[in-house]
């Protein structure tokens, strides 16, 4: 009761240091909030859909995850975030929290007075979150609309929701951010009351070892199937392994990135002036700060570095695969007259018909889900698109059966044999056996096959393959579609414009899976850095009194940010290099050959915002102060 | 519930030695090697005594007096307080010990800026869990001359005033003994003064037992008796000296 009542008190009184807590956990708790929005308003549109709307309904479905991931990704961001204000708090008050050993406050009371405070903090903070989220609600569903993300417009969703997710999940992050620093806290000793400058040992805490521990076995014992794995399960272990790389990396931070920035910083300090040499100092002996402000901008940097390069070493692997195994060298799009005319063609050899529809599958539960599926004709899909048989045999898929690819396979946990109940349409399930597994190429013949004559799918695309000794088959097969809305390509073409979609695609997940938590990561980096600089004011007074310019002690501070920050970027480098490096290897097992396309831009883009970013919100307060300040106030 | 004003007489004074320190040496270690702080010192602080440790700068005196106190263990020998070896204790025990049975008063008045003079004075009470009776707070207050300020905050006192306010959350708990690091080092004459007698006071009139660490032989004169460090050593002893026999000896020391 007292301790708390303490806590309300120093809240109060201390609003400043926590004034960098709050808004990383409200920027946090908008974000998360504003994601829980946007699922209840999918799910809302959706239980108002007409039961036969599949086509829409699959899209609200997938827009619904894709908001989930997003939400994760922020939550992820904003645990770092948080911890690395609420340990700045601590270190703010080192002083104070002796003082409060040395009158008899034990450890265990310090350490809850801190929780208590930032429950406080986090409470109003969360609910300021949630409401300000549910206010901008309206125009973000619009902007969704208006940029294509969603099918139709969203009405904006009842608040409760929102309350009961985003505000607990608020608190949840909030203590999880402050218990290290309310740790911290508790094991800083009476004498510290007596001390001007406190030093901090860096000894580490027990469950810090623990969970350092078990993420780094945890993400290596990943990386190491990842390696040993073929496909898409590395894919997978790609999108996760980074969070707990980057979780060990955080936990030995205080030995990790001071390290790195010496090792940065060892090639200027040795042609350099005195500055660098004293941010090199500086940033090595204040080990926790430095882990501080180093957190936030390792966790975007190798999650975005890793999810980009993983993205783009997918559509690398997608265009691999259906360069390898697509024999048509023409590929015609068209409707139903297409299908004729493509038949009755004399420069037609074979065209493999490519039909897509949509079926329900219905699990042991009962559980129904939309799924994309496809009807072949085995023969002409084994000529012109290479269908390979990896389990099973092709020429099983007739009457009741279907065939889906090993990814499809691995996902779903269906195996050769196995029973699946579908229906299509509004029609009865019908029980289909699974007879063979097949080579993924999902922009090929997607996950899910279904032979011809089981349901009533039109085709939309052919790949062809032309009767020997036509000169130009291209032109001569778009002669014979004349008058129908078919039109052909050569199979170059439809690979290249392929690829390309699905580039954009994944260009546009990206900026919707991180945009936001990038943003996020971005103001929550100025916040910390701030933060701290703010907290030196009375170093700052005292180096420009031992005889510093202005100008070098903001150089100073300009050495310090960018020595952490590319510490921060460094370790982001390495931990998404290795995650691509095993992905490529283990996507690229089996293939002739899978060129790399590096996206030096995106990354680049990455590094350089945060650099900008880091420099500009560590030098501005430093400039504000000093310009306030003289070196005379150091004798205070 | 004991109060300034209202002593137990004979309370402190059943046991004769509130501090013992027995061979007490104290070493850090660092990366640029090993300093020896304190280099077995053997010295009872005697109940409801008030002694000045005095010594050059560096001499040892604040290690002295952290280690006495039990906020750093010494590397050698024992610490007695109250009778209880304080090697014996984890840090919750020591940290109830200390609030039971010590107080502190520093140069810097090292007050809660969040918390009212009132507050203040109260939160060891507090912290042991024991709910403070406001007649004993304002009593403690009275009895360091700060009558009517109980409700400011400690920015808005001088800082003589906050170092009486710290001196009353020293003595609120009725601790056995009193550790002071250069009380007096950030106030002027006429303010140390006022703080010095109500140290002495304390002892003279309630039987506290006080350590103080000082350098300011005007300051030491007001102890019953000095000792004196140099470089982790006791090399002096003097009992009711004034100021001029204490600086004499502290320069004859210096040579
Ligand atoms: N935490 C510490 N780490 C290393 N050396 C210390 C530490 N505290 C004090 N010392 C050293 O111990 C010696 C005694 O210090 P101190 O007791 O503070 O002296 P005094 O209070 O008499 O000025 C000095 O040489 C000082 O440098
Ligand atoms: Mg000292």
């Amino acid at each position: 009761m007292m301790l708390l009542d303490l806590s309300r008190h120093t809240v109060r009184r201390n609003i400043a240091p926590y004034v960098g807590s709050f808004v990383a956990l409200f920027l946090g708790v908008t974000l998360i909030a504003l994601t829980v929005e946007m699922i209840t308003a999918v799910a809302e549109a959706t239980s108002r859909l007409e039961p036969g709307d599949t086509r829409t309904r699959l899209q609200l479905d997938d827009l619904a995850s894709m908001f989930g991931v997003m939400s994760g990704f922020s939550g992820f961001i904003a645990i770092f975030v948080v911890a690395s204000t609420f340990s700045f708090v601590v270190s703010s008050r080192r002083r104070e929290l002796g003082l409060l050993r040395l009158v008899g406050a034990t450890p265990r009371q310090v350490r809850r007075m801190i929780l208590g405070e930032s429950l406080i903090v986090a409470a109003v903070a969360s609910l300021a979150g949630c409401v300000f989220a549910h206010l901008i609600t309206p125009p973000t569903l619009w902007l969704a609309h208006e940029r294509g993300l969603t099918p139709m417009k969203l009405d904006p969703p009842s608040f409760w929701p929102t309350l009961a997710i985003a505000f607990p999940l608020g608190a949840v992050v909030a203590l999880i951010g402050a218990r290290s620093a309310a740790r911290r806290a508790s094991r800083i000793p009476p004498v510290d009351a007596m001390r001007e400058a406190a030093v901090e040992r860096r000894r580490m805490g027990f469950w810090r070892l623990v969970v350092g521990l078990l993420c780094l076995g945890g993400s290596l014992t990943m990386l190491v199937t990842m390696g040993a794995v073929t496909g898409e399960l590395s894919l997978v272990l790609g999108i996760f392994a980074p969070e707990m790389l980057v979780i060990s990396a955080v936990c030995f931070g205080p030995w990790l990135f001071p390290a790195l920035a010496r090792l940065i910083a060892w090639p200027l300090v040795r042609r350099g002036d005195v500055t660098i040499r004293l941010a090199r100092d500086n940033v090595a002996a204040s080990a926790k700060r430095t882990a501080s402000l180093a957190a936030p901008t390792l966790a975007i940097s190798a999650i975005g570095g890793s999810l980009l390069l993983t993205l783009g070493i997918a559509a690398d692997w997608d265009h691999a695969i259906n360069q390898q195994y697509l024999n048509a060298p023409v590929v015609v799009q068209g409707g139903e007259r297409t299908g004729t005319a493509l038949a009755t063609s004399p420069a037609v050899k074979v065209a493999d018909a490519s039909a897509s529809t949509s079926i329900t599958l219905i699990d042991r539960e009962g559980e129904r889900e939309l799924e994309d599926a496809q009807t072949v004709d085995v023969a002409s899909a084994v000529a012109a698109r290479g269908l390979t048989a990896v389990r099973g045999s092709l020429g099983d898929l007739h009457g009741h059966t279907i065939a889906m690819s090993e990814s499809y396979a691995f996902d779903s946990g269906y195996r050769l044999g196995s029973t699946m109940r579908v229906a299509f349409g509004h029609s009865k399930p019908v029980d289909l056996k699974v007879v063979t597994v097949v080579k993924s190429a999902p922009s090929l013949y997607g996950d899910l096959l279904l032979p011809p004559g089981l349901v009533a799918a039109t085709p939309d695309r052919w790949f062809v393959i032309p009767q020997p000794g036509v000169a130009d088959p291209v032109s001569t097969i778009n002669a014979s579609l004349r008058g129908t809305s078919g039109h052909a390509e050569s199979a170059d073409a439809w690979l290249a414009a392929t690829d390309a979609d699905l580039r954009k695609n994944n260009t546009f997940a990206l900026w919707v899976l991180l945009g936001p938590s990038g943003f996020y990561a971005a103001l929550a980096i100025a916040n910390t850095l701030l933060m701290g600089s703010l907290q030196r004011h009375r170093e700052f007074v005292a180096t420009r009194l031992i005889g510093a310019t202005e100008r070098q002690v903001r150089k100073v501070v300009l050495w310090e940010s960018a020595l952490v920050t590319a510490a921060a970027l460094a370790m982001g480098a390495i931990i998404s290099a290795t995650v691509a490096v095993l992905v490529g290897r283990s996507l690229g097992s089996g293939l002739d050959g899978m060129p790399i396309d590096i996206p030096w831009l995106g990354l680049g883009a990455i590094g350089a915002t945060c650099l900008a970013i880091a420099t500009v919100a560590a030098v501005a307060p430093t400039t504000f102060m000093l310009r306030r300040v003289h070196p005379s106030q150091a004798a205070e | 519930m004991t109060t300034l004003t209202d002593p137990e007489p004979g309370r402190t004074t059943t046991r004769t030695d509130a501090v013992v320190l027995d061979g007490v040496t104290k070493t850090y270690t660092s990366k640029a090697g090993k300093v020896d702080a304190l280099r077995g010192i053997t010295h009872t602080f005697g109940a409801s005594t008030f002694t000045a440790v005095m010594g050059p700068s560096g001499s040892g005196k604040s290690t002295l007096l952290q280690c006495a106190a039990g906020l750093d263990r010494p590397t050698k020998g024992t610490v007695l307080v109250a009778g209880t070896d304080l090697a014996k204790l984890n840090e919750v025990e020591l940290t109830t010990m200390r609030r039971s049975t010590m107080g502190f008063v520093f140069q810097s008045y090292n007050l809660l800026p969040a918390l009212t003079v009132f507050d203040n004075v109260a939160l060891p009470l507090r912290l042991a869990g024991v709910r403070p009776r406001r007649r004993d707070v304002l009593a403690a207050l009275t009895d360091v001359g700060l009558d009517g300020h109980h409700g400011r905050r400690p920015a808005e006192l001088s800082g003589g005033q906050q170092q009486r306010v710290s001196i009353a959350r020293a003595l609120i708990a009725q601790p056995q003994v009193v550790f002071a690091d250069e009380p007096t080092g950030a106030l002027d004459r006429t303010t140390s003064h006022q703080v010095l007698e109500l140290l002495r006071r304390s002892v003279d009139e309630h039987g506290h037992t006080i350590a103080m660490v000082t350098h300011d032989p005007v300051a030491a004169s007001y102890a019953h008796s000095v000792i004196f460090l140099e470089d982790g050593l006791l090399v002096g002893h003097l009992q009711h000296g004034t100021a001029t026999q204490i600086a004499a000896m502290m320069s004859e020391l210096e040579r």
